[in-house]
């Protein structure tokens, strides 16, 4: 069973959100529809939520794509060895730039992994709704009982 | 001239003799003090106004609490001209002097830094006096101030630091040292945030704290780019292997105690504010912020310092005594900013 309450003033909605969840209405039993991103809802929600996951994909994805800089180029060199410019052929400092590149490109893509994941998405049916709010602001609260 | 401005110049004119008098009179070495402080001192005036210049021409809602106070650095410039004029003697240290070339010979280098000091010195107060009076023409005089930025602060890192290694140069030397003008300058931010939280909190309450949240991620992702110039420069260094290029770090890593302040720069100016400023809680607080912004500027120094020691002799209490004199100069600016710097009814 859904309870509908649908606001056509924002500052109304807020207010009914904020008062919900600060009377103890567990954040999962909301779904909230706007016709607009709104940073205020999400500041008022991430009070009732534990902190995201997503760090941890982040740091994962991070260390993988240093680890595998310094595998790839440290690996690739002692293969087919070729001295470049006089240098050793292990020289940190010039595979300093592809550990970076490894540990941005890993992290982000890891991340985005994890936001996807996280996120449950793609979802069709989130993206398309049922029902068409148009302008409204809905709050729709799940009655059952866990 | 009304009587902040008269007060200003008196005190400008004083505190040129003043210094004058120590650099001149007692056993100053070479004027490495005097080049410190100016190298210092520019970077963190001319760097306020462009944070400022940034947040009108991106019309950014973080520069708005710290407006006032960045801005009211502009006069400084003019102080910094006239200690510039009295460093001309100095001249005569820099090795190029021997064997003066187009670019760099003694009249072309003083005449183009006079007229770079003033010509930015004016375009710093047009743009002070739109950007306070939010007028219709703030983003036009923030672009044209950040070009002069850019070109004044390169060459001063070309001619004034640079030089004293000639023949020894680098195209990325003028990118690193205005990177680090802004970065001193959001550091300026950080410590205004801690010494007017009262203020700030009373005048723009909720969005002061997302402002400051705002330059508190600027100068973590500064402390990024900062690392990334520093790198590139020394990447080159050590791939090319050339005896002109490797001088500038050779001489500085070779002997103890110059190696560990080299290696410092890197810790106070990359290390302490990433890992620091990587934790949200870290960056929200006031105090962390203000010893962070601390930490920045004495890395600034120290660079500075590492780059001049090897070629000119400093006298560390000449030098502590100038650099004060500047900095409570600064301060009373600052202080004075209503007297000079207010909306127009």
């Amino acid at each position: 069973m859904t309870d509908k309450m649908t606001f056509s003033k924002r500052a109304e909605f807020i207010s009914k959100l904020r008062e919900l969840l600060e009377s103890g209405v567990p954040p999962k039993k909301l779904k909230i529809v706007m016709p607009h991103p709104d940073h205020e809802v999400d500041e008022i929600v991430e009070k009732y939520v534990p902190p995201s996951k997503l760090k941890y994909f982040t740091l994962a994805g991070a260390l993988s794509g240093f680890i595998g800089g310094f595998a790839l180029t440290i690996g690739t060199v002692l293969d087919w060895p070729l001295i470049t410019g006089g240098k050793p052929l292990i020289s940190i400092p010039a595979f300093i730039v592809i550990v970076f590149e490894m540990t941005i490109l890993l992290g982000a893509t890891v991340s985005l992994l994890g936001f996807l994941i996280l996120s449950r998405l793609p979802s069709f049916k989130s993206i398309i709704s049922p029902e068409d709010y148009g302008n409204e602001f809905v709050i729709l609260m799940d009655r059952r009982d866990e | 001239m009304s009587g902040i401005q008269t007060k200003l110049a008196i005190a400008f004119l004083v505190i040129t003799g003043l210094i004058y008098v120590l650099e001149y009179f007692l056993p100053a070495g070479q004027g490495g003090a005097h080049l410190f402080n100016l190298l210092f001192w520019i970077a963190i005036i001319e760097g306020s106004i462009a944070v400022v210049a940034v947040g009108e021409v991106t019309n950014g809602k973080w520069v708005k609490p710290y407006r006032q106070e960045l801005l009211s650095v502009y006069p400084l410039i003019l102080l910094i001209g006239l200690l510039f004029v009295i460093f001309i003697p100095r001249l005569e240290y820099y090795p190029w002097t021997e064997q003066p070339g187009i670019w760099l010979n003694k009249n072309l280098f003083i005449a183009r830094h006079v007229i770079q000091l003033i010509v930015v010195f004016f375009i710093a107060r047009k743009f002070a006096r739109e950007s306070i009076n939010e007028g219709q023409k703030r983003a036009f005089w923030g672009v044209i101030y950040l070009l002069a930025f850019a070109i004044s602060m390169t060459g001063v890192a070309f001619d004034w630091l640079m030089s004293l290694e000639y023949p020894w140069f680098s195209t990325l030397f003028g990118a690193l040292f205005f990177i680090e003008a802004f970065y001193c300058a959001l550091a300026l931010a950080g410590i205004f945030s801690f010494l007017y939280k009262a203020k700030f909190l009373d005048t723009y309450g909720e969005s002061f704290e997302s402002a400051r949240m705002d330059i508190a991620t600027l100068l973590f992702a500064f402390a990024i780019f900062w690392a990334s110039q520093f790198y590139t420069q020394y990447l080159v260094i050590w791939y090319g292997n050339i005896p002109e290029e490797v001088s500038l770090i050779y001489y500085r890593t070779i002997d103890s105690p110059m190696r560990e302040f080299f290696y410092s720069v890197v810790a106070f100016n990359f290390i302490i504010p990433f890992i620091t400023f990587t934790y949200r809680r870290m960056k929200a607080n006031y105090l962390v912020f203000l010893i962070v912004s601390i930490v920045v500027w004495v890395g600034i120094a120290v660079e500075r310092l590492v780059i001049i020691v090897p070629r000119l002799s400093i006298n560390p209490l000449i030098l502590i005594v100038e650099f004060v004199i500047i900095g409570l100069m600064m301060i009373y600016v600052i202080r004075k900013r209503d007297s000079f710097l207010v909306k127009s009814t």
